[in-house]
C-alpha cells in the first residue's frame, strides 16, 4: 500500500507549536498539501517538503505564541497562586527544603570557585611562571622551587621572550618600632617584582623598591606597628639575628595579599641588600633563590623558554655536586596552588587541601539533587489530589498543552521562590562556612558568577519541568469520564516515585552514616595517643647555647619540672635524609635533640637506653630509632647495630642505642615513617621546651613571658604550646565533622518532610477505603501496616544500598584525608538505621494518628 | 483604519479573490502565485490570526472531508470592515502610484 501519511514526528512537532483550537484544521491544511505533492511526484519528496515546512515555520509560531500567550500566562499564574495558597503547608515545606539545598549548593560552588581562584587577581596571571627544578632521587622525581641566585640576570639577558624576572629570598628576624617588637618574615625581591605581579603601591612612592634603605610593607604590618599614624617615612629597626641592626625607612604600602594569593608578603626589601642582611654572596652559583618568577612575552612559547633554561644546568651542577638539578621547568602561576604539596623549598602558602575542595562540592551537589528528587516526588504525589480538577478542565475544553503549562507555571513559581530563599540563606551560610576554615575568604558576587546563576536556573527549570511535566503529560492522557467514575487511579506511589524515594533515603542515610563516623573520628583524633607528652610543654624559640643557659638559670620556679634543648621540634621541624643499612637505601626523619628532650617529652623507650649527657661518644654517633624503622629494616634486635647517614656533607655512621614506640611527629595527615633521634651540640639549640604542672598553665605562661622580657628585652616573646602544633589537625577534622553533621541533619529533615507529604497524600487518596475498613472494625494497627508496608520495603532496600555506599565512600574519603583515622565499625550503621527508621515512623505515624481520630462517617459522607 | 502590514494586505486580497473557498491551502496557493515565491504555512497563519483578531476576517468551520484524513477545514471570509479596509487600501495604492506608471514604462 502506498504511504499517504505525513511523517509522524514532524506532525507531532507541529502539533506542539500549534494552539490547540487551531491544531486540527491547520494539521489538515498541511496534510492536504502533502497529499497533493505526494500524488504529483512521490512520497519522499512530499515528506521532505513537510519537514522543511514544519521546521521553517517554527519561528513564526513562536512569535504567534507570544502574541496570544500574554493573556493565558496571567491566567496560569493566577490559578497557580491560588493552588499554592490552598496547599500552604506543602508549598512551604517544599520551598524550605529546596531553598536550604540551594543555599548549600551555593556554598559548595563558592568553595570550589575559591579553590580555583588562586593568584587570578594578577593582571598578567596567564603570562607569569615560576622557575623550578626537579631532581631524581631514588628513582623518584623531587621538585624544588630553588634556582641559583646569579641565574636570573643571565636568563634575562640570554633567553628571548622574557619581559621581566624577579627573584625572591625569604629571611626572618625581629622588627622594632618604639616599643613594638615582633618577629617578621622579610621578602627580598628584585625591582621587576612589581612589574610582574599586581600588588599596587597604595601609599608612598611607586618606585619604592629602588630605594636601597627603604622597605615596602603591607597594610596589615603597617597597622601592627603604626596604628593610625602615617607609616610613610617612619623608621623601622630590622634585626635578622638579634645582634646586627639595620635601619630602614618605610617607603611604600601595599594591600595585604588576599587569602587566595600563593605569595605571602610582609616586609619587602630590595634584593640588593640580601648580601649584608642575610650574609651571603648572591653572585655565587651555590646560593639559591627561594623562588624565581618570570613574566613572558604573550607571543613567546613557554616550551621554548623552558628548553633554553637547560643551558644553565651544567654551571649549576658544577657548583652544587651534592644537589644535582635534573631539569629546570616552568610552573604557570595559576597552577602553583595545586602543586604546593609537591614542591620543596616552601616559598608559597599552600592551596586548599583536595579533600576540602572535593567533599563540600560533592556533598552540596548530593543535597541539591536530593532536594530536587524530593520536590519531584511531592509534586507528582500532589497531582493525584487534583484528578478531579483535571477532569473538569478537560470537560470544559481544557487541552493538554494548557494542562502542561498550568503545572509548569506552578512548579516554576515554587522553584523560584525556593531560589530567592536559597540566595537569602546563602548570605548566612557562606560566612558561617568560611569561618570554619583558616585559609578561606569567601565572597559571593552573583553578577560576576554567571556560571553559578546559569547552573542554578538551569537546575531549577529542570526540576520544575520534570516535577510539573510528568504528571501533566501523564494525567492529560486520562479520559475525563474515567476520572469521574473513579476508574482512573493515579498518584500515591508509582514506579518513578519509588525509585526516587529509594535514592533519597539512600543518600540521606549515607550522609548520616558519614556524619556519625566523622564524629567518632574527631573524638579519635582528639584522644589519639601521639606517643609523647604534648599537653604540658611550652616551647620557646632560642638562638643557641647562651640563650639556653640563660633561660635555664633564670627559670627557677618549683612549678617548672624540666627544661630541654633541641635543634629539631617534634611536629614541626626535622630533616628527611637518606640512610644506608645492609647496602639498602632508605629515607629517615632525623630529629636533632639535646639534653633532657627525650625525658621531658616522655617518649616511650621499648628497648635499649636514651642519650647520656655525660658520654661524649653519645654526641654525633648514637641514635634512637622508632618502631617503624625496625619493622622496615626487618631487624630482630636492632640495639647495637649501625646505620649510615649518606646525605649530609660527610657521611656519618651511627650506632643504635635504643628503640622508641612510634610517635606522631607529622600529625595525622601522613603515615609514620622511619624516624630517629640524634644527640646534637648545645650551640645548635633552636628551641627550649619547658615542662610544667598541668594545673599551672596560665600562671606559667605569664611567668615565662615576664622572665623573657627581663632577659631578652629586644627579642619578641614567641613561646607556644607544643599541643598547638598538633591542634591544626584536630581543628580541621572538627570542621569537616561539623559540615557533615549539619548537612546530614538537613538531608534528614528534607527526606522526612518528603515522606510526610507522601504519606499524607496516600492517606488522603485512600481515605474512603480506610474509612470503610474502620467501619468494618479494622484497628489502627491494621491500617498502619496497610499504609506503611510499602514505605517499610522502600526503607529496607535503601538502607542496604546506603550501607554499601557509605562503607566504600567513607573509606575513600577518609583515606584521602587522613593517614590515621578511626576504624570503621558497625555502630554508626546501626545508629543511622535506627535513627532513620524512627524518624520515618514518626513522620508516618503523625499522619496515621489523625486517621485514628477522624470519624469514618464524616469522610464517607463527603460526597 | 487599523494599518495593515504588507503580508496582511496580500492575504486579505487573496481571501477576497478566493470568494468563499478560502482556507489554508488555497490561500497559500494564491499568495504564492501573486508574489511569485513559495510561502510557508507558518508565514500565512500568523498574519491570518492577526487579521481575525482585528475582525477584518471571520472564520467558520466546514464539515470534515475524507481527503484531509478526516480533518475539518477552517474557512475564512471577509467581514464588511475587511472589505472597507481593502477598498481604502486600493485608494491609497492608487494615490501613491498616480503619475508614476508613465515613468515606469520608459
Amino acid at each position: 500500500m502506498k504511504k499517504t501519511n505525513p511523517p509522524k514526528i514532524a506532525e507531532y512537532v507541529l502539533f506542539f507549536f500549534l494552539r490547540y483550537e487551531d491544531s486540527e484544521h491547520r494539521l489538515g491544511d498541511y496534510k492536504e498539501s502533502f497529499e497533493y505533492i505526494s500524488a504529483e511526484s512521490n512520497y519522499w519528496k512530499a515528506a521532505r517538503w513537510y519537514w522543511l515546512q514544519v521546521l521553517l515555520s517554527i519561528p513564526h509560531y513562536i512569535l504567534n505564541i507570544f502574541y496570544w500567550g500574554g493573556s493565558m500566562l496571567a491566567n496560569y499564574i493566577k490559578i497557580a497562586l491560588r493552588n499554592l495558597y490552598n496547599t500552604k503547608l506543602y508549598a512551604i515545606l517544599n520551598i524550605l527544603g529546596l531553598g536550604i539545598a540551594i543555599a548549600l549548593g551555593i556554598v559548595g560552588y563558592v568553595n570550589y570557585e575559591f579553590s580555583q581562584s588562586y593568584d587570578s587577581f594578577h593582571e598578567n596571571n596567564e603570562h607569569i611562571y615560576s622557575i623550578n627544578h626537579f631532581k631524581i632521587r631514588n628513582n623518584r622525581q623531587v621538585n624544588w622551587s630553588y634556582v641559583p641566585m646569579p641565574m636570573a640576570e643571565q636568563v634575562k639577558n640570554k633567553v628571548p621572550g622574557i619581559k621581566n624576572i624577579s627573584r625572591m629570598s625569604i629571611g626572618r628576624g625581629s622588627v622594632k618600632y618604639g616599643d613594638n617588637v615582633f618577629n617578621e618574615l622579610f621578602q627580598f625581591v628584585d625591582k621587576d617584582f612589581f612589574e610582574i605581579f599586581t600588588f599596587p603601591i597604595i601609599k608612598g612612592k611607586k618606585d619604592a623598591i629602588e630605594q636601597k634603605d627603604g622597605v615596602i610593607i603591607t597594610e596589615e604590618i603597617a597597622e601592627k606597628y603604626f596604628g593610625d599614624e602615617n607609616p610613610i617615612g617612619k623608621q623601622l629597626l630590622l634585626s635578622p639575628d638579634g645582634e646586627s641592626n639595620y635601619l630602614f625607612t618605610v617607603q611604600g604600602i601595599i594591600n595585604t595579599p588576599p587569602k587566595n594569593s600563593s605569595i605571602n608578603l610582609d616586609v619587602i626589601i630590595s634584593m640588593e641588600r640580601v648580601k649584608e642582611i642575610r650574609n651571603f654572596d648572591p653572585e655565587t652559583w651555590d646560593r639559591w633563590s627561594r623562588a624565581t618568577f618570570i613574566k613572558v612575552d604573550p607571543k613567546a612559547s613557554a616550551k621554548d623558554i623552558e628548553q633554553r633554561l637547560q643551558e644553565f644546568k651544567q654551571i649549576t651542577n658544577e657548583a652544587n655536586p651534592d644537589f644535582l638539578v635534573e631539569r629546570f621547568y616552568l610552573l604557570p602561576l595559576r597552577q602553583i596552588s595545586f602543586e604546593t604539596s609537591n614542591l620543596n623549598g616552601d616559598p608559597f602558602t599552600s592551596g586548599m587541601h583536595p579533600a576540602a575542595i572535593i567533599s563540600p562540592s560533592l556533598m552540596s551537589l548530593f543535597v541539591l539533587l536530593l532536594a530536587c528528587f524530593n520536590f519531584i516526588n511531592t509534586a507528582i504525589a500532589f497531582a493525584s489530589k487534583r484528578l478531579k480538577e483535571i477532569g473538569i478542565r478537560k470537560v470544559l475544553g481544557g487541552v493538554r498543552s494548557q494542562l502542561v503549562w498550568q503545572f509548569l507555571t506552578e512548579n516554576i513559581i515554587l522553584c523560584f521562590l525556593a531560589l530567592v530563599l536559597g540566595i537569602l540563606l546563602a548570605q548566612v551560610f557562606v560566612p558561617a562556612y568560611d569561618s570554619l576554615w583558616p585559609y578561606t575568604d569567601f565572597s559571593i558576587n552573583y553578577f560576576e558568577n554567571l556560571g553559578l546563576v546559569g547552573f542554578l536556573i538551569g537546575l531549577l527549570l529542570f526540576t520544575a519541568i520534570v516535577a510539573g511535566g510528568y504528571p501533566a503529560f501523564y494525567i492529560s492522557k486520562f479520559n475525563a469520564v474515567n476520572i469521574f467514575a473513579g476508574k482512573q487511579k493515579f498518584g500515591g506511589t508509582n514506579p518513578l516515585i519509588r525509585v526516587l524515594l529509594v535514592f533519597q533515603f539512600a543518600i540521606s542515610m549515607t550522609s548520616l552514616i558519614g556524619g556519625i563516623i566523622l564524629y567518632q573520628n574527631s573524638e579519635y583524633i582528639n584522644k589519639l595517643d601521639h606517643g609523647f607528652n604534648k599537653d604540658q610543654i611550652l616551647v620557646l624559640p632560642i638562638r643557641g647555647e647562651n640563650d639556653f643557659d640563660l633561660l635555664k638559670s633564670t627559670l627557677n620556679n618549683p612549678d617548672v619540672i624540666s627544661i630541654a634543648g633541641s635543634y629539631s621540634l617534634v611536629g614541626s621541624r626535622w630533616n628527611n635524609e637518606d640512610i644506608e643499612i645492609d647496602n639498602q637505601k632508605m629515607r629517615m626523619a632525623f630529629f636533632d635533640i639535646g639534653e633532657n628532650y627525650f625525658e621531658t617529652l616522655d617518649f616511650n623507650l621499648l628497648d635499649g637506653r636514651s642519650f647520656n649527657t655525660e658520654l661524649q661518644t653519645d654526641i654525633k654517633n648514637t641514635i634512637i630509632v622508632n618502631e617503624t624503622f625496625v619493622k622496615e629494616a626487618g631487624w630482630k634486635s636492632p640495639v647495637g647495630k649501625y646505620i649510615r647517614r649518606v646525605n649530609s656533607e660527610e657521611s656519618v655512621e651511627y650506632q643504635i642505642i635504643g628503640v622508641t614506640k612510634d610517635y606522631h611527629y607529622n600529625s595525622v595527615w601522613r603515615k609514620i615513617q622511619p624516624a630517629a633521634f640524634t644527640f646534637g651540640n648545645k650551640e645548635n639549640y633552636r628551641y627550649a621546651s619547658i615542662k610544667f604542672e598541668v594545673e599551672k598553665t596560665k600562671e606559667m605562661s605569664e611567668y615565662v613571658q615576664n622572665e623573657w622580657k627581663k632577659i631578652f628585652p629586644n627579642i619578641p616573646y614567641n613561646g607556644f604550646y607544643q599541643s598547638i602544633i598538633l591542634e591544626e589537625a584536630a581543628r580541621i577534622t572538627n570542621s569537616i565533622k561539623l559540615v557533615f553533621i549539619y548537612i546530614s541533619i538537613m538531608v534528614m529533615i528534607t527526606t522526612c518532610l518528603g515522606l510526610f507529604a507522601l504519606v499524607s497524600l496516600n492517606i488522603a487518596r485512600r481515605s474512603k477505603e480506610i474509612s470503610i475498613r474502620k467501619i468494618l472494625g479494622a484497628s489502627l494497627a491494621n491500617i498502619s501496616s496497610l499504609i506503611s508496608k510499602e514505605f517499610v520495603i522502600i526503607l529496607l532496600i535503601s538502607s542496604i544500598l546506603a550501607m554499601v555506599m557509605a562503607y566504600f565512600l567513607v573509606d575513600l574519603l577518609f583515606s584521602s584525608i587522613w593517614a590515621y583515622y578511626v576504624d570503621i565499625n558497625v555502630v554508626p550503621f546501626v545508629i543511622a538505621a535506627l535513627l532513620m527508621i524512627v524518624l520515618a515512623l514518626l513522620s508516618v505515624s503523625s499522619q496515621l494518628l489523625s486517621v485514628g481520630k477522624t470519624n469514618p462517617v464524616d469522610k464517607l459522607r463527603a460526597e | 483604519m487599523k494599518l495593515l502590514s504588507r503580508s496582511e494586505e496580500i492575504i486579505l486580497i487573496a481571501i477576497w479573490k478566493l470568494k468563499g473557498n478560502a482556507y489554508g491551502v488555497t490561500i497559500r496557493e494564491v499568495v504564492s502565485q501573486l508574489t511569485g515565491h513559495d510561502w510557508l504555512f507558518g508565514a500565512i497563519y500568523v498574519p491570518l490570526d492577526k487579521l481575525t483578531r482585528k475582525e477584518y476576517v471571520r472564520k467558520f468551520m466546514s464539515k470534515p472531508t475524507s481527503s484531509r484524513g478526516g480533518r475539518s477545514k477552517c474557512m475564512y471570509e471577509l467581514t464588511t470592515e475587511g472589505k472597507n479596509a481593502l477598498k481604502e487600501m486600493k485608494e491609497i495604492q492608487a494615490n501613491l502610484w498616480e503619475g508614476i506608471s508613465d515613468i515606469a514604462l520608459d
